[in-house]
């Protein structure tokens, strides 16, 4: 009964979803939203499947199928359309709790345009928190592969046990997407995060694996700075069979990172944009980059007065309340050089706006009663320095040598004003999450890291979080192991913070949390040279229940028992006969 | 005046009387959420159950720094005698540094008289009162690490045996209500901070003051008063500044170049800048500082909203203004002693500032301006999700 009220609730929520992007097109149905019983003629699901427009055509499917943001009732639902010729193409999606579609629980239309590059996105309403769903769409006669999604478990639900993949830096010539087959395959996760650099901006050849130059081609082959650059970049990406494996079995929950838009990305402007190169208006490029990413990326605007916001949050049962924060477009200030000029106190990383509803976040998990707060951000919040002083702000100390002053070092203020508020408010359990680097860390987060007053690094007494990197899919950064071992000899007594650092491997982490701690499990790529699903275990660190410093867990956690099947394999055809 | 002012002012009494015995349960250490309260939760009926007659009009004057016991601040304490007489005023905001060097050590020190009583002797209006850095400072330096001797002040509001009963502490952050709209929520809501905990020079080593045991429950206290408010106004005060161009400067940086001489990490006012962002940002219409010895007017900034942002710090030092152009202001004299005078109404604020010669004490309105009211009421913006 109430499954059937469900899905008629759902068709017209579909339905109405459609009408409300048609934008005065050619549907002039004006029904009003969740009136259930006025079906309009001409708009149910099997009048859509009669007016699809004629096509001969090949499966228009070629991007893929994707979802993303999960909640507790709502995911969103991503395909595009390839089609030549056509426009304001119908799309369908049906949703089922079994992988055959034996029972429909949610159907709705979505419409493929030009003005969005072809891509389709429906939020769907499921009836389930914390449950597996098979998805599919429909178009010009033709069938998508079946994709798999999940709910989170509601906010207020108990959860004993929940598995995030972590990934970033998935650069397309730089080598093969294995670390995604990896996660793909991966059936027990609830979510995969990506932290950003989802896409590299640069021309062929310029940021990429030579020897790969022919088998990995980039599309367009310039550097992509108009909107319709930003596309055909997305739409190259996706026709990757690892990324769309990968996309098909997980909801994504994805932050940008720089390289969406281009290098060392800021509020207004990036190191990697020229105007004086023809590269024009930086706010064009951003515009473009932002509107690209909402059409290709499964990700639910939060604040539709807000083009540029991506800072949102999930909740996943009483266990976790996952923040995740844009540290590049919305708030940044320019990179500086100095650790001088790193502490004016004036400089912004996430921008008030940000800043303040982080804080609120913070305040609402810690009310709510939530385990773990973990917050997925892009660039190292820890300082990485050539040795660790004690760094009173009065003092103007800076805490030692900075490396890198595009992360959270290049903005002291911002990170002291995000620590005071964790230490201030005496919060357990806050977890970092971080990409950008590709690379492999695991640290405590101390206020005052250098300060042996302040923080013992033996006993981790004096941390206040932990933060986790998880390497690049594909992106490199030490080029020899050798090389990454040395270099971590040498900064592990520099950074008295730090307990691990892999420089080589390209990877990605599995978060596994349960209400006892919080637990990141790196795996290692054999190669990214060549196709290959050869993967290691390389290490885990946990943090334990109001432990808020790292210790090294010598195993993966087990994978969880009865873990829903993943969606079936491709058909031959997907021409619906 | 009118009846309007007489039954105000009996009204006035009636809830400022009750004050003591509401809040004295709660003590002044602001640990949990309710005994910050000096009179927010006071109704607005009267004895009797007589028809509300809405306040139309408010004034009061804001003075701050001003414990020196000097002849200073007898010039100040007669100018505001006269502007009180010429222009009417219901009572007195204190912006901290209320007992200077060193604050008081006992609930009958001397200090009260020198330094309030007898200053203000012929001043019969209620002093609400906020603490300053001098106010919980265990040297003459006001290095603010003795939070624990603030109490003595909020001990005094609850003293029997006090000079007068003008002095208002009723916790060591608190809210009051002044005046009644015609559907009974107040006219004026006043929300007082502790700053020094937040941003003293050198560390309290005593616990009960640290920022998670006192900082921020005091924000979180805040945040969810101004939130509760049903006031028409909603006016702040603090001692510290938000913003200032004297030596003190703006939260977030405060005390530039001579905080190498100080050992709290907090005495650049980071946190307590976010504090007072995060407590009013966008919901009240002015915040008064004390703290620097000079008098400003400063603009609105966009992450603080409407407000406007003024320092009254000049009622018993002078100091110079140590960069001018650091914020940008209706008005800002220095070197000079003085008060601010304010007038509300339904739709308006006069703000006027009173200059007074350190010298002769003569007195004499240094600016004044006539504003529409900052914040506009229902139309405050949702809070993001």
């Amino acid at each position: 009964m109430k499954r059937r009220d469900f899905i008629t609730h759902a068709s017209a929520a579909g339905l109405s979803l459609g009408l409300l992007s048609a934008c005065g097109g050619s549907s002039s149905n004006s029904n009003s939203s969740g009136d259930n019983t006025a079906q309009p003629p001409g708009n149910t699901l099997d009048n859509i499947r009669d007016q699809m427009p004629d096509y001969n055509g090949p499966n228009p499917f070629v991007h893929g199928i994707a979802s993303g943001d999960p909640l507790a009732y709502q995911v969103i639902l991503w395909t595009r359309i390839t089609a030549e010729g056509l426009d304001e193409i119908p799309v369908i999606v049906e949703v089922s709790e079994t992988p055959d579609f034996s029972t429909i629980v949610y159907d709705g239309i979505g419409y493929a345009r030009s003005g969005s590059d072809y891509t389709v996105k429906i939020d769907a309403h499921l009836p389930q928190p914390g449950t597996t769903y098979y998805y599919r769409f429909e178009s010009l006669g033709h069938r998508s592969t079946v994709g798999r999604t999940r709910t989170t478990p509601a906010p207020s639900e108990p959860t004993d046990h929940l598995r995030l993949a972590v990934v970033s830096c998935s650069n397309y010539p730089y080598g093969y997407f294995n670390a995604y087959r990896r996660v793909a395959y991966r059936s027990d996760l609830d979510a995969v995060i990506h932290l950003g650099d989802y896409i590299y901006e640069y021309a062929q050849g310029e940021y990429a694996d030579k020897n790969l130059a022919e088998e990995r081609p980039i599309d367009p082959p310039h550097e992509i700075v108009s909107l319709e650059d930003y596309r055909r970049r997305y739409a190259c990406y996706r026709t990757d069979g690892d990324l769309q494996e990968c996309h098909r079995q997980h909801p994504f929950i994805c932050v940008w990172d720089d390289h969406e838009i281009t290098n060392n990305a800021w509020k207004d402007g990036a190191e990697n944009h020229n105007p004086e190169a023809g590269e024009g208006d930086y706010p064009d490029r951003k515009r473009a980059a932002v509107k690209a990413y909402f059409e290709w990326m499964p990700i639910r605007r939060v604040d539709p007065d807000n083009e540029i916001r991506i800072y949102r949050h999930f909740e996943f049962g009483q266990l976790l309340s996952l923040m995740m924060l844009d540290t590049r477009l919305v708030g940044r200030d320019e990179q500086v050089s100095t650790s001088w000029d790193a502490r004016d106190p004036s400089r912004q990383l996430l921008g008030h706006e940000q800043e303040r509803w982080l804080f609120n976040q913070l305040e609402k998990s810690s009310s709510r009663g939530a385990q773990w707060h973990v917050i997925g951000q892009q660039i190292m919040v820890s300082p990485l320095t050539l040795g660790t002083l004690p760094d009173n702000p009065n003092w103007h100390l800076g805490g030692g040598a900075q490396l890198n002053f595009d992360q959270w070092d290049g903005y002291e203020v911002s990170r002291r004003n995000l620590l005071g508020r964790l230490e201030a408010m005496g919060l357990n359990n806050a977890v970092m999450l971080t990409g950008d680097i590709h690379s492999s860390w695991a640290m405590d987060v101390a206020m005052d890291p250098g300060n042996l007053l302040s923080y013992n690094r033996f006993t981790g007494e004096g941390s206040l979080a932990v933060e986790f990197v998880t390497p690049a899919v594909t992106s490199p950064a030490a080029p020899t192991k050798g090389l990454s071992d040395l270099a971590a000899a040498a900064l592990i007594p520099l950074n008295r913070h730090l307990k691990w650092v892999d420089l080589y491997h390209r990877g990605y982490m599995v978060l596994d949390i349960t209400p006892e701690r919080c637990k990141a499990d790196w795996f290692h790529l054999e190669t990214v040279s060549e196709p290959s699903n050869q993967e290691h275990f390389a290490r885990s660190y946990l943090t334990k229940d109001g432990g808020n410093h790292v210790e090294r867990a010598n195993a993966p956690s087990a994978p969880k028992l009865n873990a829903p099947a993943l969606a079936p394999a491709a058909s031959q055809t997907t021409e619906i006969l | 005046m009118s009846v309007n002012r007489r039954k105000f002012l009996k009204n006035f009494l009636v809830g400022a009387a009750t004050v003591p015995t509401l809040s004295a349960c709660g003590g002044g250490s602001g640990s949990d959420s309710d005994n910050g309260n000096g009179g927010g939760d006071i109704s607005p009926e009267l004895p009797g159950g007589q028809e509300i007659t809405p306040t139309e009009k408010l004034r009061f004057m804001v003075v701050g720094d001003t414990g020196t016991g000097t002849q200073g601040q007898y010039h100040v304490a007669a100018a505001m005698e006269k502007v009180a007489k010429a222009q009417g005023a219901e009572f007195i905001l204190g912006a901290g540094d209320n007992i200077y060097e060193e604050g008081v050590t006992s609930v009958d020190d001397p200090r009260f008289l020198d330094s309030f009583e007898y200053p203000y002797q012929n001043l019969d209006l209620p002093f609400y009162m906020c603490l300053g850095n001098h106010d919980c400072a265990s040297t003459i330096f006001g290095g603010g690490s003795n939070n624990k001797r603030g109490d003595y002040q909020v001990d005094y509001h609850y003293s029997t045996n006090r000079y007068s009963n003008k002095w208002k502490m009723p916790a060591r952050f608190y809210n009051e209500i002044f005046g009644k709209q015609s559907d009974g929520a107040p006219f004026l809501e006043l929300f007082v901070v502790d700053s020094n905990p937040l941003t003293s020079f050198y560390i309290d080593r005593d616990e009960d003051f640290n920022w998670q045991n006192y900082g921020y429950p005091q924000q979180m206290w805040m945040k969810e008063t101004v939130d509760a408010s049903q006031a028409h106004w909603k006016i702040a005060m603090s001692h510290v500044p938000y913003k200032s161009n004297g030596k003190h400067g703006n939260a977030g940086n405060l005390d530039e170049g001579l905080r190498i001489l100080f050992n709290n990490p907090d005495a650049d006012g980071l946190r307590y800048k976010a504090f007072l962002e995060d407590a009013f940002a966008h919901k009240i219409d002015m915040l008064f500082t004390g703290h620097d010895h000079s008098m400003q007017w400063i603009k609105p900034v966009p992450e603080f909203g409407p407000a406007h942002i003024i320092v009254s710090g000049a009622g018993g030092k002078t100091d110079a203004l140590k960069e001018p152009e650091r914020n940008p202001t209706f008005y800002q004299r220095e070197e000079m002693l003085g008060f601010v005078w304010v007038e509300l109404t339904t739709s308006t604020m006069k703000v006027e500032f009173y200059v007074v010669d350190p010298d002769t004490g003569d007195h004499t309105v240094g600016f004044s301006r006539e504003i529409t009211k900052p914040v506009t009421t229902g139309a405050l913006e949702p809070a993001l999700a």
